[in-house]
């Protein structure tokens, strides 16, 4: 898929646990480790805007767009 | 779930009774190419009486014989279906699947059963008629892409439920 969820990449940065954004933004780290490996097929805008809360990023620093070769 | 465990039950019972026609099938094809007394004579077909019994009535009998063993394949792929069901496997892969088989089956057998009796009435009785109503061909024709549209139809809410849940 082009969209690439940089998630891991601003939770390191945030020096924050999966486990710890999945309680903030209430959804089950089983769901939060799909978008983590770009096995969603869509993020919802409520989930989008509570990891941007969580996180204090915008949605551009979680997603990129990478055209596929 | 009343109605699914309903129609399980109807099926099952169904092909319980076919059962013991299979063997007796399987039995009887080879049987007719062998002998030119024939035990059920006369006898019909897509209700045509047929009443010679030569190598080319033998062939249609056969071709009949092995589209009813199709049918009889399609109820127990049906069972499976409703198996899966019952187990809540609704949109999975297996019902796909069975769906699709059972659609391609059944236009299949419909061409067995309707191109020897139309055959059969150009050969041996020198006419052609055209039937209105109900006729086993046209029903067995639709009802076999009845099952392969329902096939495309589960696969595309099979696709939405994935997408569904994969939405977080």
């Amino acid at each position: 898929m082009p969209i690439i969820v940089n998630l891991d990449v601003m939770l390191a940065t945030r020096k924050m646990r999966s486990k710890d954004l999945a309680e903030k933004i209430g959804i089950t780290t089983a769901n939060l480790s799909i978008l983590k490996s770009g096995k969603a097929k869509a993020i919802r805008f409520s989930t989008l805007e509570a990891i941007c809360e969580a996180l204090d990023c915008q949605p551009s620093d979680i997603l990129e767009f990478s055209p596929e070769i | 779930m009343r109605k699914l465990i309903i129609l399980k039950s109807i099926v099952d019972l169904f092909w319980i009774l076919s059962l013991p026609i299979i063997p007796l099938i399987l039995v009887f094809i080879p049987y007719s190419f062998i002998t030119d007394d024939f035990i059920f004579s006369p006898f019909k077909i897509n209700g045509i009486e047929i009443e010679t019994f030569d190598l080319g009535t033998k062939i249609i009998l056969a071709v009949v014989m092995l589209s009813y063993l199709l049918l009889v394949y399609c109820v127990y792929l049906f069972r499976k279906i409703l198996g899966c069901f019952l187990r809540v496997k609704i949109f999975d892969e297996e019902v796909v699947d069975n769906f699709n088989k059972i659609g391609n089956l059944l236009v299949l057998s419909s061409f067995l059963i309707g191109v020897p009796s139309l055959l059969y009435r150009i050969y041996y009785m020198e006419k052609i008629s055209l039937e209105l109503g109900f006729s086993t061909f046209f029903l067995l024709i639709c009802l076999g892409f009845f099952f392969k549209i329902l096939s495309e139809i589960f696969k595309i809410s099979r696709n939405m439920k994935e997408e569904n849940e994969l939405t977080i």
